[in-house]
């Protein structure tokens, strides 16, 4: 367990399909009532480019059953929506537990980004297990700190 | 004694012929008993009442009556009376209601119950909507209901999952993965695990390539067909929501109906009915199963509004111990006689529904007599047609007048016609009925049955007594003052008076009414006990003051001499003829200067009213008379040769009637004889191209009206009025004017021909035609007859051209 005292901030990395609130409250239960900084990532998959990427790529409408071309502009949206979905309520969260929150959005292949994450000074980071593994949690858990994978279910996509 | 003055004597009217007074009330003046009514039809209308229950008794198509006769007698008064009669014998007719039309909602229905049953099917109906209203709700919060619906809903969910999970499985098999985004699905192909990108797609073997291209077509469409069967997965578990719903309504509804349709099942348009609101109800259980709150506040879309589909319209309610009905529809216009629909404003649009329907009082008399007042009939718009359209149909058809000519602008109904059996009564005035017969080609066939009352009675012995006993009846129906002898006679004298004829008496009871309550009021402001003589004269000198404000500025001017009237000296040419004014209420008469001017001519009489069109037609038919009798009794065998002009002086109307042409013809006379005519008397009759006189209207107000100009100018017992002999049975003079003849004031003459007026006018001998075919030498007539030989003799000089400048 961290000493509570000395939680000034606090890193919490979620993905697309992580489950919020879960995750929230294993920050919120470490953090135990010190008024910490939240530094949230949120980490990109990019599947959504992957399937763009390829030509023959479609989407077929869940109320119509109509196919309309899967474009990049449409997987970028859909990490918009995501990310946008996922501020709004660990904004939410956050005002709720009266902690201050800042949102970073992140790919894999973001090496600066990752770069300033790594060198920003921090007591506690959150992921959940799910990141396990991949070298971007191993580049942003390289700086100081505790690091703490939190077992959830992913939600599917 | 000169022979004009014993004429002049002769031809007085005895001063008992001026006022018939009433002396006697015979035997059956008799008070009546306590609560005894005396109908008007025990003196007078006998014919009419005979003619009414003919009219009320005979139920066949178009027996329908038309009542005629003048206001204010009691014409409605018996019309009720006799009705109410003949109704007290039918039973209470059926109850009408109307209901909605489950399978077309814009014809409502028309139910038909026993008298009585309407009202109570109508709480019936009530308390069933009360019961649903708690009853379905409740069953579909019942947990055996929540559990079947729930399994439905799990079947349905279950089945979706099923066809996801299968596409995902043979997706897997075939490393292409399925990803959701938040509107559809996105098909890739995987390589351990992970989506595939262009790159790495490159570089795959063709083959492989248009294999994995193949495969996700394939999965696609496959995908594609699962998403277009959802909707058919929907409406079958819809359907087999909708089928759980209407089981359970069923049930309910079965249970909650099964002592209705029981106390029903006699009724058979009732038990039909309740059988398809039953049907209804269980159609619609879904829509019970909504809260009650609206979705949106200002929609009414909720089980309640539901509800009322099942409510009912009374529109005819009738009590079964009661009898037919008699209804009096005062104001019959289109909606208060047929029926309306009524709109209610909601969202700026007006709505109805079958609950607006109203029934009018052709509905309300089904079954009975309805009682209109036909000139209200007329005036209203549409109704009178509507009215015939009823009672040609024998229905009765609910609908807007727009509707009927095509205007409808509006969402309106078109409820079920109900079946009409009505007589109707229709009362008006005389001119009415011979108008409709004559321009109404349909107005015979429905109204067969006419009712003529009579304006007056019989001055019977027996009628005069019966008439007594009415008026004490009339007395304390109104709570008046008990009427003395003195005051029922002079009562009758005032309705021989209003009858204008001393053998009759007016049988307008309204103004009979008028002069008792008006008695009354003069008796109870001296203190008295009853009513007296003078009470009654009191009440009609008051009358005769606060109606006479034109006779008093009329008088005032012939006073004062702004309207010129001799009353002594004489004239050539000028005679004082007699005119009567109505004011509707209230009649009186007046002297009016006549003259007349002659000269050479071609036998032209000119009517100035006429030339200026102020005289009416018989007025002009008068004069036209007048010029006949000129022509035939003077000079038959000389052409005649004379221009003459006739005027009423200072007369700024209309002049009409023919009841001046005696007065007319004796100026003429005068003016062609120059043999003056005396100012202190006055004229009034009409003549015959043989020169006998004829009886005319306003008799007594006309010597009244003369009398009164006299005696303010002094009576000397030279002033007197003449009239027609024939109008003699028609004097009820006032007292004054009796009592002046009596005291040899004043003179009433009555005469028969022409010669008697000339005579009574110039104080000279008329004179009658010899054997050797001349008039007496300085008799009137032959004077005249000379003048006008005269004139032919001048106008054949003239003709033989003498007579250059004329």
């Amino acid at each position: 367990m961290t000493d509570v005292g000395n939680i000034r901030r606090v890193m919490l990395a979620v993905t697309e399909t992580s489950p919020l609130d879960k995750l929230w409250q294993s920050l919120v239960e470490q953090v135990a009532g010190a008024q910490a900084e939240v530094v949230t990532v949120f980490v990109t998959d990019d599947t959504w480019h992957r399937v763009a990427s390829l030509p023959f790529a479609v989407e077929i409408s869940r109320i119509s059953g109509t196919c309309v071309a899967f474009t990049r502009r449409r997987a970028e949206q859909l990490g918009e929506d995501a990310a946008g979905r996922a501020r709004q309520r660990l904004e939410q969260l956050a005002a709720e537990t009266g902690l201050r929150l800042v949102f970073q959005m992140l790919t894999t292949s973001e090496a600066k980004q990752v770069q300033k994450l790594t060198e920003l000074e921090r007591d506690l980071l959150i992921a959940p297990s799910v990141l396990k593994g991949l070298p971007l949690l191993s580049e942003l858990a390289r700086g100081d700190g505790q690091v703490l994978l939190v077992e959830v279910d992913e939600q599917p996509t | 004694m000169p022979e004009t003055l014993e004429r002049d004597t002769q031809l007085a009217v005895p001063v008992r012929r001026l006022r018939t007074i009433c002396d006697s009330l015979g035997d059956a003046s008799e008070a009546p008993a306590a609560g005894e009514t005396v109908s008007v039809s025990q003196f007078g209308q006998a014919r009419a009442v005979e003619s009414l229950q003919f009219g009320i008794g005979l139920e066949r198509e178009g027996y329908n009556v038309f009542v005629l006769g003048p206001p204010g007698s009691h014409r409605h008064a018996l019309v009720m009376e006799l009705a109410e009669a003949r109704a007290s014998e039918k039973d209470a007719p059926d109850d009408w209601c109307y209901v909605n039309n489950f399978k077309d909602p814009e014809r409502p229905r028309a139910l038909r119950l026993p008298a009585g049953r309407g009202a109570i099917l109508r709480d019936d109906m009530r308390a069933l909507i009360q019961d649903i209203r708690i009853a379905i709700p409740a069953i579909f919060e019942e947990d055996d209901y929540r559990n079947q619906l729930k399994a439905l809903e799990t079947e349905l969910q279950k089945e979706i999952k099923e066809q996801w999970e299968d596409i995902r499985r043979k997706a897997a098999k075939e490393d292409i993965a399925v990803l959701q985004t938040p509107s559809g699905y996105v098909l890739a192909p995987l390589r351990d695990g992970k989506v595939i990108d262009d790159e790495e797609f490159e570089k795959l073997p063709k083959e492989k390539r248009e294999a994995i291209q193949e495969t996700i077509k394939r999965l696609g469409e496959d995908l594609q067909a699962r998403i277009e069967s959802l909707p058919k997965l929907r409406k079958k578990q819809y359907e087999r929501v909708r089928a759980l719903d209407q089981e359970v309504t069923a049930h309910a509804v079965t249970v909650l109906l099964k002592d209705l349709k029981a106390r029903y099942a006699d009724v058979a348009d009732v038990a039909a009915y309740l059988g398809e609101a039953e049907q209804d109800i269980i159609d619609h259980a879904q829509e019970f199963r909504q809260p009650d709150e609206p979705v949106l506040p200002f929609l009414r879309q909720d089980a309640s509004s539901l509800l009322v589909n099942y409510e009912i319209n009374l529109v005819v309610s009738n009590q079964p111990d009661n009898h037919a009905p008699v209804v009096y529809e005062s104001n019959p216009s289109y909606p208060n006689l047929v029926g309306k629909v009524e709109h209610r404003a909601e969202m700026g649009a007006l709505l109805t529904d079958f609950r607006m329907v109203r029934g009018g009082a052709l509905l309300q008399a089904n079954g009975g007599y309805l009682v209109l007042d036909v000139h209200r009939v007329l005036g209203r718009p549409f109704a009178w047609e509507a009215l015939k359209q009823a009672l040609f149909t024998r229905q009765v058809r609910i609908e807007a007048p727009a509707d009927t000519l095509g205007f409808a602008t509006t969402t309106t109904l078109k409820p079920e016609p109900i079946p009409l059996d009505v007589k109707i009564i229709l009362v008006g005035e005389r001119w009415l009925y011979y108008l409709l017969s004559l321009y109404d080609k349909e107005f015979g066939g429905l109204f067969k049955v006419a009712v003529d009352f009579d304006d007056d009675v019989k001055r019977t012995v027996d009628n005069v007594g019966t008439y007594a006993r009415f008026i004490d009846i009339r007395a304390r129906e109104q709570e008046l003052l008990p009427f003395d002898s003195t005051a029922v006679k002079r009562v009758i004298e005032q309705r021989a008076r209003a009858a204008e004829d001393s053998e009759r008496l007016s049988m307008n009871i309204r103004s009979l009414d008028d002069l008792l309550v008006e008695a009354d009021y003069w008796a109870r402001r001296r203190g008295a006990k009853e009513i007296i003589a003078a009470d009654v004269a009191e009440a009609v000198a008051h009358m005769k003051k606060r109606l006479g404000r034109v006779e008093t500025r009329i008088m005032e001017a012939i006073e004062r001499d702004t309207l010129l009237i001799d009353t002594s000296g004489e004239c050539v040419g000028q005679v004082n003829g007699l005119s009567v004014v109505d004011l509707g209420d209230y009649r009186f008469g007046h002297p009016v200067r006549i003259t007349a001017t002659t000269r050479i001519g071609t036998g032209d009489v000119v009517d100035i009213e006429r030339e200026v069109k102020l005289g009416g037609a018989i007025h002009s038919k008068g004069v036209l008379i007048l010029s006949s009798a000129l022509t035939s009794r003077y000079a038959p065998n000389t052409p005649l040769s004379l221009h003459a002009s006739i005027v009423f002086e200072q007369s700024y109307g209309g002049v009409e009637g023919d009841s001046a042409s005696v007065a007319e013809l004796c100026a003429l006379m005068s003016s062609i004889s120059k043999v003056p005519i005396r100012q202190n008397m006055a004229c009034t009759g009409s003549i015959n191209q043989l020169g006998r006189v004829q009886a005319v209207g306003g008799v007594n107000e006309k010597i009244e009206g003369f009398f009164e100009i006299c005696r303010k100018r002094a009576l000397d017992g030279s002033h007197g009025v003449i009239i027609p002999r024939d109008n003699v049975k028609h004097l009820m003079l006032r007292e004054d004017v009796v009592q002046a003849v009596r005291d040899k004031k004043f003179t009433v003459y009555a005469i028969e021909t022409i010669d008697e007026a000339i005579e009574l006018l110039t104080g000279s001998p008329a004179g009658l035609r010899g054997d050797d075919g001349e008039f007496p030498a300085d008799s009137v007539n032959r004077k005249v007859e000379k003048q006008l030989i005269r004139y032919a003799r001048q106008r054949k000089h003239f003709g033989e051209g003498g007579g250059k400048n004329d």
